[in-house]
């Protein structure tokens, strides 16, 4: 007989006792484990997924802000442009400005440089002319520089003008006191002195009275006065021409100057 | 030779008979309890887990697998008994890899005995998934009433079939092997006991997949 009862029932029981405890030490904590895992695993996705919104949100928040950084950013640069700008207008208009100041008070220093040139090389002119004038006449013709000027202003006051010496004479006749003046700027001899005189009356006035001075800024010259009226010789004329020639060149130098500057 | 493990018996008072079916029965048992204790009293939760838990729980979710496929329900009722079944099944026929090892599944009376308990577990899963009334009209009085002698015959035939198949093929397999032993020592053994290997993995499954079948079929209403 292949089958055995008692083996039978035996095995029945063997089997249900096997059932029992591999519930027991197998399924159960298998089972419970993997579910456990399973749960954790879902429970660590369920965070992952919160937190990846989190992420989300926080990276659009960043981003949010990093675009409003910029924006201010770029309105900043805009705005240190403009300043910029603004301050380089500005410096530019203050540095010509201070510029044209210079360059006027330049032209200013230039001018009274210039001026005090120009009088300086008058008042040298002048001194040298008469002094070469002097010794030229002392040389040449043994004549005094002052007795040929006294001798030219009487030869003038001898050939003056009809107008002029109307004009003197009618002053003269309105006033019987009238003074004439001479002026010059050397000291004139008594003869001379005596000849003016004698020229004056004859020629001008025959009831004026001569009065002499002596005035140094004449210019090694000599001038007849009359109130409003005057009759001169000196160097002055000259020499003002000459200033006038002098003037007319240093303004042609400083135009090329300025020219070349520019 | 013995054609069964039975006849190896070791001790006997009246009929009580402790023999290597029992004996090696037992022997399976206490390994598979001792196996299963000593790696799940150690069970980590975490995605870092043991060598031994992770062959336990490849074992049972493919198990668990395997049930909803053929039942198209929740494994967790039937893994036990389902489970148990293909596990014991499976380790008797693999240790016959071990010399003087003797499958108790070689014997034609454990193979009846788990037999009988599917017989039994069919009606018990049915009547508790669908009522009495239901398992029965279901499994009995289908497509007629006047099948209802047939389906009774089929439910013996199918335990019978059930036994008988796995007892004559575990046992064609050791007999084979014996008789291989005997004419060609050397190189053939090997290759049949790889091959009782296979066959007797393949028996288990479809002693477990054949159960499922019968119990699915008693507790589901198609």
């Amino acid at each position: 007989m292949l089958i055995d009862p008692f083996v039978v029932i035996a095995q029945i029981i063997n089997f249900l006792i096997l059932v029992a405890l591999l519930k027991r030490f197998l399924y159960k904590p298998i089972t419970q484990a993997m579910e456990m895992r399973s749960q954790r695993i879902e429970r660590q996705l369920a965070t992952a997924a919160s937190k990846e919104k989190d992420a989300e949100a926080e990276k659009e928040l960043y981003l949010q802000k990093q675009q409003g950084l910029e924006a201010q950013k770029q309105a900043w640069l805009e705005q240190a442009k403009q300043e910029v700008a603004q301050e380089k207008a500005t410096l530019i208009k203050q540095a010509q400005t201070e510029v044209e100041q210079v360059r006027s008070q330049w032209y200013k220093t230039l001018e009274q440089d210039q001026d005090k040139f120009t009088h300086e090389l008058r008042d040298r002119l002048t001194q040298q002319v008469a002094i070469t004038t002097r010794k030229a006449l002392s040389d040449l013709a043994n004549a005094n520089l002052e007795t040929q000027i006294i001798d030219t202003f009487i030869d003038r006051l001898c050939n003056l003008d009809q107008l002029p010496k109307a004009t003197i004479s009618t002053t003269s006749v309105s006033n019987p006191n009238h003074i004439i003046t001479i002026r010059s700027s050397f000291t004139i001899p008594e003869a001379k002195k005596e000849s003016l005189i004698a020229v004056i009356r004859e020629q001008i006035a025959a009831n004026a009275e001569v009065q002499f001075e002596i005035v140094r800024d004449l210019i090694c010259g000599i001038e007849l006065r009359e109130r409003d009226y005057k009759i001169s010789w000196n160097l002055a004329h000259y020499l003002t021409d000459l200033e006038v020639a002098t003037a007319k060149i240093l303004a042609e130098n400083n135009n090329h100057l300025t020219t070349d500057n520019c | 030779m013995n054609l069964t493990p039975d006849q190896i018996i070791y001790w006997q008072r009246g009929v009580i008979t402790i023999n290597a079916t029992l004996v090696f029965t037992w022997l399976v048992i206490i390994l598979l309890v001792f196996g299963s204790w000593l790696v799940t009293r150690k069970l980590s939760p975490s995605t870092k887990i043991s060598k031994g838990q992770n062959l336990l729980e490849v074992l049972v979710l493919g198990i668990e697998t395997q049930i909803e496929e053929v039942s198209q329900q929740k494994p967790e009722p039937y893994l036990p008994f389902i489970g148990t079944l293909f596990i014991f099944i499976a380790v008797s026929n693999l240790l016959s890899i071990i010399p003087g090892y003797q499958p108790p599944t070689g014997s034609l009376s454990t193979t009846a005995a788990l037999a009988i308990c599917v017989f039994f577990a069919v009606p018990l899963y049915g009547i508790k998934k669908q009522g009495f009334w239901g398992y029965f009209k279901q499994y009995y009085l289908q497509p007629t009433p006047f099948m209802l002698p047939f389906n009774i015959i089929a439910r013996f035939s199918n335990t019978i079939s059930l036994s008988v198949r796995l007892f004559g093929n575990v046992m064609s397999g050791t007999m084979i092997v014996g008789i291989l032993l005997s004419i060609a020592p050397l190189f053939f053994p090997i290759i049949m006991q790889a091959m009782g290997l296979l066959t007797g993995l393949i028996q288990a499954y479809i002693f477990a997949i054949l159960a499922m079948v019968f119990i699915a079929a008693a507790t589901t209403n198609n």
